[in-house]
């Protein structure tokens, strides 16, 4: 990954992304009282957010990290895509699948079926939301007129000592 | 009938000492920050609160209840032919979540919220690691 300034970008002779907002958080186990229902996403997310001056709803695709069914329930919760609590309700019926789903969500396969270079997970995340954003995916999901694009990634011991990133992208006319 | 989950003996610190030698005097001890008197875990010498050193002993209840759980179907390590068995989350009385084993019940009898009293299997070392088993008849 390549990041340079703007008067840099101007003269690249490649289609460029931006860097709209980005926070991270570590999430600790709070001397022993652990709180296993949610994410380091519910800090970043905001955060992420109100950096980039959008929400939820301007968001056309998104990478999260996928270690385990919950990681990602939880995770779309956490980021606002949806009330705490109906991160299961919300991905059923095809929430998730692209190119035409309500929030296209993973379409290198994620970690399952196309990728997990060992510590290395969010990045992978990023050159996918690159690619939608540049129309460089795959035809069968590449999300139309893709805008905004966030990805997320979550690292350490699950729910209680991860480390949580949230990154959000948009075109070069964002 | 599964065969007893296996006990390996944990590695032990000057800080954890005296929470292990405890263990196999069937004692669980919790670490609590006499400046704050936050109750510790897992066991230190530095209160993770305040930041205090002061730091004493005292000896839990051992009641619980479970937090949360998983039902283990492939182990690994001294595990390997354990399982089913479950890895879960303890609240105890005084607060701290443990992870820990439930044995003494099947596998698919665990249930969030269900009470749970602590018990001790003897590594042979000299310690006990600390488990937790139904503390009332699921029956009733």
């Amino acid at each position: 990954m390549v990041i340079v300034s703007p008067e840099v970008a101007r003269d690249l002779d490649r289609t460029c992304v931006k860097v709209l907002g980005q926070a991270e958080a570590v999430k600790h186990t709070n001397n022993g009282r652990i709180d296993l229902t949610y994410t380091g996403a519910a800090a970043t997310g905001p955060r992420a957010f109100a950096e980039a001056g959008v929400g939820p709803k301007d968001v056309d695709y998104v990478s999260i990290y996928d270690s385990f069914t919950i990681t990602v329930v939880e995770t779309l919760e956490d980021l606002g895509f949806c009330e705490k609590g109906a991160g299961g309700r919300f991905v059923l019926d095809g929430t998730l699948v692209a190119p035409h789903g309500k929030l296209p969500f993973n379409t290198d396969g994620g970690g399952l079926c196309n990728n997990h270079p060992s510590n290395r997970g969010g990045m992978t995340k990023v050159i996918e939301a690159v690619r939608q954003l540049r129309g460089e995916a795959h035809l069968a999901v590449q999300v139309p007129d893709c805008q905004v694009a966030l990805a997320h990634g979550t690292g350490g011991s699950i729910a209680t000592r991860m480390g949580s990133a949230t990154l959000i992208l948009g075109t070069e006319d964002t | 009938m599964t065969p007893p989950l296996p006990a390996p003996a944990p590695a032990r610190t000057p800080e954890t000492d005296e929470f292990w030698a405890a263990t196999s005097t069937g004692r669980l001890l919790l670490a609590r920050c006499a400046q704050c008197t936050a109750v510790i875990w897992y066991p230190r010498a530095l209160c993770p609160d305040c930041g205090s050193t002061s730091v004493t002993w005292i000896e839990a209840s051992g009641l619980g209840t479970v937090y949360s759980f998983t039902v283990v179907h492939r182990g690994t390590g001294p595990y390997r032919d354990a399982a089913p068995y479950v890895v879960a989350y303890v609240e105890l009385a005084e607060g701290p979540r443990v992870l820990t084993n439930l044995i003494g019940c099947a596998p698919d009898q665990v249930q969030i919220g269900q009470r749970v009293r602590v018990v001790f299997c003897d590594t042979g070392e000299g310690s006990s690691l600390y488990r937790f088993e139904p503390a009332e008849d699921p029956s009733q």
